[in-house]
């Protein structure tokens, strides 16, 4: 009894950030700012399912409402693997008065017998004093994180160690996401710093 | 022994201070800039056994705002 409580308690939770942040492309019509989304639901029995997606993306309106979404779910499966990553950089050109951006990671295992669910988020926001557009230089390193990004999803799991794995292999992709971001500015005449923030969670059943 | 109370006496009257308020304009100034990045990381097993959920968000934001 108890541990049904508990259940629909996370469910409810899991629920609502889903909801909150699935929702973003409908809220975004109040404000602006590319959003990048990263879903994947896998409910094949003993089947691996895995994406990655990396953005980087001006916005030079007044409401910056940008979210960064990676979400796994395993469901109605037994066996079954699923990893997502989401890697966002954005640069706010236009002094906004509103920033409310978003960055989340949800991995949810329901009614999922010996599932294995990883999500990573990486959000890079930054402001800069006039617009500043990606060189192609700096478009083709996007391109060149984005395949490596999928590349370390792309690998199998079946322990914890293998998911610190990728978390020490996309932290690096986040770090050269960052730099290239910076290094693109500082070419335009900026400099950027940034404050860290982060969250991390783990369930075993 | 009488319980009411006591007024202020000239004295102490003459102590209070006070300070004189913003013209009407300065008081309706308000800064509107919001800054709320929101990072989250969830993981949850419902209803699954021998199953391991792993979720790791990280944020890197400045935020400089001016009217």
């Amino acid at each position: 009894m108890h541990t049904g409580r508990r259940s629909t308690a996370l469910t409810a939770t899991a629920l609502a950030l889903t909801a909150t942040f699935g929702a973003a492309p409908a809220n975004a019509q109040t404000g602006g700012g590319a959003n990048n989304l990263v879903q994947v639901v896998n409910t094949a029995g003993g089947a691996f399912a895995h994406r990655a997606g990396v953005q980087a993306a001006p916005y030079g309106g007044d409401s910056a409402q940008s979210t960064n979404l990676a979400r796994a779910e395993s469901r109605d499966c037994t066996g079954c693997t699923t990893h997502a990553a989401a890697l966002q950089a954005v640069f706010l050109t236009g002094n906004p008065d509103t920033v409310q951006v978003a960055n989340a990671a949800v991995a949810t295992n329901s009614a999922c017998s010996q599932c294995l669910t990883y999500a990573y988020a990486f959000q890079y926001v930054i402001t800069t004093e006039r617009a500043v557009s990606l060189s192609p230089k700096g478009q083709q390193r996007i391109h060149d994180i984005q395949r490596r990004a999928s590349a370390v999803v792309a690998q199998p799991s079946d322990s914890l160690d293998d998911f610190a794995a990728f978390d020490a292999q996309l932290q690096a992709l986040a770090a050269e996401l960052r730099d290239t971001v910076d290094s693109e500015l500082r070419t335009a005449g900026h400099a950027a710093t940034a404050r860290s923030y982060q969250a991390r969670e783990s369930r075993s059943s | 022994m009488s319980n009411e109370p006591q007024g202020l006496n000239d004295a102490e009257l003459e102590a209070q201070d006070g300070e004189q308020l913003p013209d009407r304009e300065q008081m309706s100034l308000i800064n509107a800039n919001v800054a709320a990045p929101v990072n989250a990381a969830v993981a949850a097993n419902v209803l699954s056994d021998d199953a391991v959920a792993i979720a790791n968000a990280e944020q890197d934001a400045t935020i400089d705002q001016s009217n």
